[in-house]
Order: C-alpha cells, then sequence, then structure tokens
C-alpha cells in the first residue's frame, strides 16, 4: 500500500522540490513518515527459518571513516542454530559538501550471503541533491547487493565515473572496461557511492566474519538444515563445508547422495566432493556410488567414477556392479572403469564377464576391453583364444 | 696418460677403429629413388574433414559410438582456432547457474584444467561479465589430450591433408584428398564438414553463403619486457595504451569466483579468410607485418625499449567467412527469444558479438534464463544426403552467427553431428531421416545436454 502511495507522489514530489531547495529534505522526511510509519525494509529468502531466541555481539576490525570496530550481531534460535547476522552502519550520505547521518541496519544469511537491509523509523535513502530512493530504486538496490558477482567488486570508488576510454580494455574480444554505461546496471543513478559503499560493506570483512562465526557453530545438523536451503549458492556452500568441517553422519549422507540426484550438474559434483576419501572404504558408500554410477548421466558418471578410482579396494559387489554395467558405460566413463577394474584382485569368473564385450557391436567398447584384457596377466586359454581371434 | 692407457681408452670408446669404420659408413648412403606421390584406397563409415574445435569432439563421438572413423586436417595438430589460432578460451558451458553443454567438450576441457593444476569458476553464480564464465586452458595440453581422445576411441587422424574433389557416388561419398607425397581415395557413408568455413559443402555442390564485408581475424600474440604500471601513459600516444595494457590484462588472476583471465594481446587482421592456402597465406602474412610493425613501434616508446615478443600463434585466427545454406536458417530472434526447436540438440549461450570493421564490438545479452538451441536442420545443408556440417558455418543469419560460432557451441554441434552421422550409416538413410529423437538419445548416452523442449 504504501509503495503504491509512493510511487504515485514521487513525480509529483520531485517537481516541486526542483525549486524548493532546502525545504524538501525536511519535507521528505515529513511525507514519508506520514505514509510510512512502517519502516523501509527488503529482505531475500532465509535459510534458517528459525525463531530467534537470543543475540550475542561480536566486535569485528573494519576500515571504517568512523571508527575501525563495529559490532556484529549473531541471532540464534533457542536450540542454538545461528539464524542470521546484523549490524548497523552509520554512515555520512553527502551532497554538494551537505552531509547528513544515515543509519542502515544490514542483514546476512548464515552463509555469508547478503540478506537484506532495515532503516529505522521515518529514515529513507537519497540520491544526489537528496532526493529520496523511489520503490523500484529500493527494490534495485535489494537486487544490487544480492549480486555477488558484479563491477563493483574490482573496482575503486573513483572509477565509478571513470572516462569511458580510459582502460582500453574494451576491444579485446566481449571483454569490456568498467564505464558509466556499463556500471549503470550495477549502481543506483544519482547514489553511485551509496550503493558502492553498501555493496562492499555487505561483501567486504563482515562477511568473511559472519562465514567464520557459521563455521565455529557449524555441525552436521546445521549443514543438513542449510543443505536444504531453496538458494543453490547456500547448498553448495554446505556441500562445501562437510569434508574436514563434521561428521558425515548418516543423516547427512543421505542427503548428499539424494542431491547427487539434483538436475544441476554444479550440485552433483559438490556432492561428490563433500564425500572424504576415508568414507570410501565403507560398503555403504561404494555400493551408493555404484547406484550413482549406473543411474546418472555421462556426465556424472565421468565424476563418479573418478571418486570410485579413489577407493583403495572395492568391495566384491562393487565390482561385480561395475562390471554387469560395463557394457552400458561410455566414452571416457568406461575407458576410466576398465583403469579401475585393473587395479582390483580378478577372478576367472569376472574376466570371462568382462571378455563378453569383446563381441559387442560397437568396436570402441570391443577395442577398449581388448586392451584391457591384453595388459592383465590372463591365464584362461579360452580368453586367450578369443583376444587372438578379434 | 700414457701411451698403452690412451689407446686402451679409444679403443673403448670406439675410436681406435676409426679407419677401418670409415668405408661401412659411406657404404651406408644408397641413392633412393626419386620421390613419389603415392596413391591410397580407405574407406570409413563416418569422415570428417578439419580437426578444429567442432570437428575433434565430432571425431571421438564417431568413434565411441562404434563407427569407424577418419579425421582429417590439413594443419599439424588438432583444436583449430582454440590451438593454432591460439583462442583458448572455450565459452559458454553454464547459464543461470546451470550447465548447459556438457559431454565430450566438456571433458576435454576439464581435463585439461585438472592435468594443469587450474580452477574452474564458480558457475553457480550468474558472472556480471559474460566472460568470466568462459575458461581459460592450456592450448597446448588441449592439443596433447585431444589427440589422445581421438586415437583412443580409434579415430583414424591424417594430418596434413585436405580434399581436392567431393563426389557422391552410388549412395557413397568418393573424397579425394592431397598431402604432403600422398593422394588419397576416402570412400565413406557420411561426411561431416567441419572446416569453419563449408569448403567441403560447397566442393560437395551444395550452396554457401557469404557477407559482403566478413569481420576481422586476430593475430594471437603476448608481449612482455616491459611494467605497464611503470609507464608514463602521456608520452606514448593513446591508440598504444590498449595493446600495452591487454597483456598486462592476464596478469589479473582473480582471486573471486570468477578464477580466469584473458589470455592474450591480438592484432586485428581485416578480411582474414582461411578457405584457402592463399587467402590464409595472406591472412597470415597481413597478421604478422602488422604486428612486426607494431613492435618495432612500442618499442620507441619510453619504458617499453626492451619490450619482447613471447609468443605468437602459428596463424591468424578466423572469424567469419562462409556459413551454408541449411534445412534451417537460425534468425537473430530465434536466438535472442531462445527458441527450443522439435529437434534441438544442443544449447547455446553466448551475447551477439560482432566485430565490426574491427574497431568495435556489437554485443546484445541473453535476457535472464534465456538459453538458445541449434536445431539438428542447422547442421544439414538444404538438398544434400549423408552430409552434415559442425561449428561455426551452421546454418545462420550474420547475428545469431556471432553468438552460435563460439566453442562451447561449436562443440555441442561436434558431437550432435557425429551421433547423427553415425545413427544415419547404422541405418543406411540420410542424417535428416534418423527419428530425432535416437539421435537425442545417443547424444545423452555421451554426455551431450539437450535444452528442454516443453
Ligand atoms: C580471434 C577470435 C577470438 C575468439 N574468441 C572466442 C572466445 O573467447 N571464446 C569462444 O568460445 N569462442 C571464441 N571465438 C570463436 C571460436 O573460437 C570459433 O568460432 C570456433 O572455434 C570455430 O570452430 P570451428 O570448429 O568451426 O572451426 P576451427 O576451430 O577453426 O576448425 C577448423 C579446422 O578445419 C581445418 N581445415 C580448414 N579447411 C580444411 C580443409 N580444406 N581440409 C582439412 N582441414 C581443414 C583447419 O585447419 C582447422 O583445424 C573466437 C574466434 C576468433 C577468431
Amino acid at each position: 500500500m504504501f509503495r503504491q502511495v509512493q510511487k504515485k507522489a514521487m513525480p509529483i514530489l520531485h517537481r516541486l522540490w526542483k525549486s524548493w531547495r532546502y525545504a524538501k529534505i525536511t519535507l521528505a522526511f515529513v511525507v514519508l513518515s506520514f505514509v510510512n510509519m512502517e519502516k523501509i525494509k527488503y529482505f531475500q529468502p532465509r535459510t534458517i527459518l528459525m525463531e530467534p531466541y537470543s543475540t550475542l555481539e561480536y566486535s569485528v576490525a573494519v576500515e571504517d571513516s568512523i571508527s575501525d570496530t563495529a559490532i556484529l550481531y549473531k541471532v540464534s534460535s533457542k536450540e542454538g542454530f545461528p539464524i542470521y547476522f546484523y549490524r548497523e552502519l552509520f554512515t555520512p550520505v553527502c551532497f554538494d559538501n551537505k552531509c547528513r547521518p544515515l543509519t542502515i541496519r544490514l542483514y546476512w544469511n548464515v552463509t555469508g550471503r547478503y540478506l537484506g537491509f532495515e532503516l529505522p523509523e521515518g529514515e529513507f535513502l537519497s540520491k544526489t541533491d537528496h532526493d529520496p530512493f523511489t520503490t523500484e530504486e529500493y527494490e534495485k538496490l535489494n537486487g544490487i547487493l544480492a549480486n555477488e558477482s558484479t563491477p563493483l567488486a574490482s573496482i575503486d570508488y573513483n572509477q565509478l565515473t571513470v572516462d569511458a576510454n580510459s582502460h582500453g580494455l574494451d576491444d579485446i574480444d566481449g571483454i569490456a572496461s568498467a564505464t558509466p554505461q556499463n556500471l549503470a546496471p550495477y549502481v543506483i543513478n544519482g547514489a553511485a557511492y551509496t550503493t558502492y559503499k553498501l555493496w562492499h560493506e555487505i561483501n567486504g570483512p563482515m562477511k568473511r566474519k559472519v562465514q567464520d562465526l557459521t563455521i565455529d557453530d557449524l555441525s552436521p545438523a546445521l549443514v543438513l538444515k542449510i543443505l536444504k536451503s531453496p538458494v543453490l549458492v547456500d547448498k553448495i556452500w554446505a556441500l562445501e563445508r562437510i569434508d574436514g568441517y563434521v561428521e558425515f553422519t548418516t543423516e547427512l549422507k543421505e542427503q548428499v547422495f539424494e542431491l547427487m540426484k539434483d538436475d544441476n550438474y554444479i550440485i552433483v559434483e559438490k556432492a561428490l566432493n563433500a564425500i572424504n576419501v576415508n568414507e570410501l572404504d565403507s560398503d555403504n558408500v561404494q555400493q551408493r556410488l555404484m547406484e550413482t554410477l549406473v543411474h546418472e548421466n555421462y556426465n556424472i558418471q565421468i565424476r563418479v567414477i573418478e571418486k570410485i578410482a579413489d577407493c583403495d579396494a572395492l568391495k566384491t559387489s562393487v565390482t561385480m556392479g561395475l562390471v554387469e554395467n560395463l557394457g552400458d558405460l561410455n566414452g571416457q566413463v568406461l575407458k576410466k572403469a576398465l583403469l579401475v577394474l585393473g587395479k582390483q584382485k580378478l577372478t576367472s569368473d569376472i574376466y570371462f564377464k568382462i571378455a563378453e564385450l569383446l563381441r559387442s557391436e560397437n568396436r570402441f567398447i570391443s577395442n577398449s576391453v581388448k586392451m584391457f584384457l591384453q595388459n592383465e596377466n590372463i591365464k584362461e586359454p579360452q580368453i586367450l583364444t578369443l583376444l587372438k581371434e578379434e | 696418460m700414457g701411451k698403452v692407457e690412451r689407446r686402451s681408452v679409444l679403443k673403448a670408446i670406439g675410436l681406435a677403429s676409426v679407419g677401418a669404420m670409415t668405408p661401412a659408413v659411406l657404404n651406408a648412403e644408397v641413392l633412393k629413388e626419386p620421390y613419389k606421390v603415392i596413391g591410397k584406397s580407405l574407406k570409413t563409415d563416418v569422415l570428417i574433414v578439419g580437426g578444429g574445435t567442432a570437428g575433434t569432439i565430432a571425431a571421438i563421438q564417431a568413434g565411441r559410438a562404434g563407427a569407424r572413423t577418419i579425421l582429417i586436417e590439413s594443419g599439424s595438430q588438432l583444436g583449430g582456432t582454440m590451438t593454432t589460432g591460439g583462442v583458448t578460451f572455450p565459452g559458454i558451458f553454464h547459464a543461470w547457474g546451470k550447465q548447459i553443454i556438457g559431454g565430450i567438450g566438456w571433458e576435454l576441457v576439464t581435463d585439461c584444467v585438472k592435468l594443469n593444476g587450474d580452477k574452474l569458476p564458480d558457475f553457480s553464480i550468474p558472472p556480471d561479465r559474460h566472460w568470466k564464465h568462459q575458461v581459460s586452458i592450456n592450448g597446448f595440453l588441449y592439443t596433447l589430450l585431444a589427440e589422445e581422445k581421438c586415437i583412443e576411441a580409434g579415430v583414424g587422424i591424417r594430418y596434413y591433408e585436405a580434399p581436392t574433389s567431393v563426389k557422391f557416388v552410388n549412395g557413397e561419398w568418393v573424397v579425394h584428398t592431397m598431402g604432403k607425397g600422398i593422394i588419397t581415395q576416402i570412400t565413406c557413408n557420411q561426411i561431416i564438414d567441419c572446416t569453419g568455413n563449408a569448403s567441403i559443402t560447397s566442393m560437395a555442390g551444395f550452396d554457401v553463403l557469404r557477407e559482403t564485408e566478413t569481420q576481422p581475424g586476430s593475430l594471437i600474440f603476448q608481449i612482455g619486457g616491459y611494467d605497464y604500471k611503470a609507464l608514463d601513459l602521456t608520452k606514448i600516444p593513446k591508440q598504444y595504451h590498449h595493446v600495452l595494457r591487454q597483456n598486462m590484462v592476464k596478469n589479473q588472476l582473480r582471486t573471486s569466483a570468477e578464477n580466469t583471465f584473458v589470455p592474450y594481446g591480438y592484432v586485428y587482421v581485416p578480411e582474414a579468410d582461411s578457405s584457402s592456402s592463399e587467402s590464409h597465406t595472406m591472412a597470415n602474412r597481413d597478421g604478422r607485418s602488422t604486428l612486426l610493425n607494431l613492435i618495432r613501434k612500442l618499442r620507441t616508446f619510453p619504458g617499453c625499449e626492451n619490450l619482447r615478443i613471447l609468443d605468437l600463434k602459428t596463424e591468424t585466427a578466423v572469424r567469419e567467412t562462409y556459413r551454408i545454406d541449411g534445412e534451417y536458417k537460425i534468425s537473430h530472434e530465434d536466438y535472442l527469444k531462445g527458441k527450443v526447436f522439435e529437434d534441438a540438440i544442443s544449447n547455446s549461450f553466448y551475447p551477439i558479438d560482432l566485430h565490426r570493421e574491427g574497431k568495435t564490438i556489437y554485443q546484445e545479452f541473453l535476457e535472464p534464463d534465456v538459453v538458445a538451441s541449434i536445431p539438428l536442420r542447422a547442421l544439414i545443408p538444404k538438398k544434400s544426403k549423408n552430409f552434415l556440417v559442425a561449428g561455426r558455418c551452421v546454418s545462420s543469419d550474420r547475428m545469431a552467427n556471432s553468438a552460435l560460432r563460439v566453442q562451447a557451441s561449436s562443440m555441442g554441434m561436434g558431437q550432435a553431428a557425429a551421433a547423427a552421422a553415425v545413427l544415419a550409416n547404422k541405418q543406411g538413410v540420410s542424417p535428416l531421416q534418423v527419428p530425432v529423437e535416437d539421435v537425442k538419445k545417443l547424444i545423452r548416452e555421451h554426455g551431450g545436454i539437450l535444452p528442454i523442449t516443453t
């Protein structure tokens, strides 16, 4: 409701303010406070949807103009799970050497991802000439702050106003330099500094501190909760923090193998990487990897067979499974599977089973198997005859 | 050393008998008969012409799917524009947080990245600049791995050869090739033209198209021996700043998620055309003389006195020559709207990227969640039989082509074209008659990622 009123009111106010320079700041305060008794706040989806229970404070070193440390608040649930983090930022917003202090609360998700911002009652963000942000601009800002991959990451503040040709990078294939035009999607027009400053606050030392604090609290249960996040980067963050961080419990194992069925290969790869080499000795893990190998597609099979290759010795049932499915494997997966088999102690029965593929109508398969058998110390006369025949 | 001692040493190293050996060495020299160009006749299921970006993948796919496969390449190594041309920056395999091109091309790229100890960019976050999701690879390794995979797949590689005639006789293609000291007649069931120039398509009698003005080629090099940051740019004319800067971009190794860098500098070569030895020679000569003059000029600037050329690619890389007139022509609109065709056999993701007059680049970006697709029909020349193409000569208008031509898409096309050729050979039909679901199934079995048809 407020946003609709604000949207309609803005153009009118804008015209009024053009001639009414100083009074307009006050007016804006009045109007905004009048139409909006609620606070201005924008958020992204949160991973842990539990009720806040307690808040802890942490002092973090920052390079602020005002202070060199800042307080980071961690909000946790009754059960002790971190839910989100926030800090209060006090910063001057200046134009024509006239500054006004701004207070803004910045929020982080437990994974360090930007979660949102909130302004105190009656407070608003403003642009050049102290024009307040429109609803669209607040929404755009929310999107910009949520985007970790932006040119703002790699440029200095003074490059925000750089001359278009000063880098001369534009004629490298498809690579354009930071110019006011191509930075436009990444800043709020007239509030480039505010955008830049907030983005760097979000993605600076505080973010790392948030991640470190979550890592301190990391448990299989917390990882499980993050793995269920609807946000891709959260899932990946959690998958990257299993091996070497938490115990690989049965529940976690289940969830990791469940994620191997995801249709996004990025997740599947990360899920495979989450399995520690020591886990590969277990029957259950080997068996689950075999099942994934059989059911998944080529791109995933390559990564799975590489993982299986890390196993010191395959369980008999897994070796049998691999041999039985050999004829259905393609290209590099087949080659790698044969390499894995080459490292196992194989029985005569297994050699016979593999030798059946010498008759495959796919020349690539029969040739690969022939090369494999030729390199093995085969004693079985029938197989030796077959090898000569082929 | 005493006399006796020295003699025994000489004997030990065989010099004591120098006199006795001389006649034998002389006798080893025999008069050889005059150099003769030999003739050879070969038979195969699938013949791929051009072992570049698309052709290498096509050959591996055909071999792995069990077809007898021959790959002829007029140069001396595999990879084409990626390796010989030096564009070691394949893209784009991911879009909007998902992988959209996989299979054999991706397998090669990731093997290359692993063996070189490199890291892949973080593909989960869509980048602010598309090229940050391109993968920087070691071109030397790519060449070696591509060749190994072809050999493993049973592909008969024939370097230094090019077709001189292509004829369809009694339901089979008869291709004559000329190489160093060898003339070969290859009889095959299916041909895949991966020359980048649609040369074989044209030789076979099918229509090809060309713009009146084509994009420039590029000769890729690296320079060093100066410190860009220490240069007083006010003393160097502005038009040279980017040349000096480009090579320094290489050093901007990112610590952020997008672990990638721009691997080269280049000079533009207007009208570069690789479709004949003569035109490609001209493109190489033009590029090299432009570069030589540039080096001479750069060395006159303060701080660049010791500037050196560190690397120069073997040949001028060519962006645009001929395209086929295919059963379907992918349009600019199809691309930008991400049209998914019933017979879509690969995704494609890149901005429209046209190098105009070698001065500016025209770009149009795909909207969020839009991914373009390539129909099998765009790989089949009109009125053709047992014939496919893959790579930058895909049937498309100029704008669509400027995006379709990139390496990941070319690889996707290579894999798809080979799958269609293998099945056509097996079923004894032309690629257009192979049920498209069969083609899709084979592509999928070998890791290709198919566009999602709704
Ligand atoms: C300068 C430049 C920069 C680029 N930048 C990028 C980039 O950053 N990322 C990206 O993904 N793409 C980029 N591209 C586009 C992309 O590299 C090419 O469009 C793509 O590699 C073309 O693949 P292709 O298989 O069609 O041709 P090529 O890779 O060129 O292969 C053709 C092969 O056929 C051989 N051949 C030709 N004629 C014959 C014949 N008659 N007989 C036998 N063999 C023959 C050639 O020797 C060559 O090996 C760039 C292109 C250029 C030129």
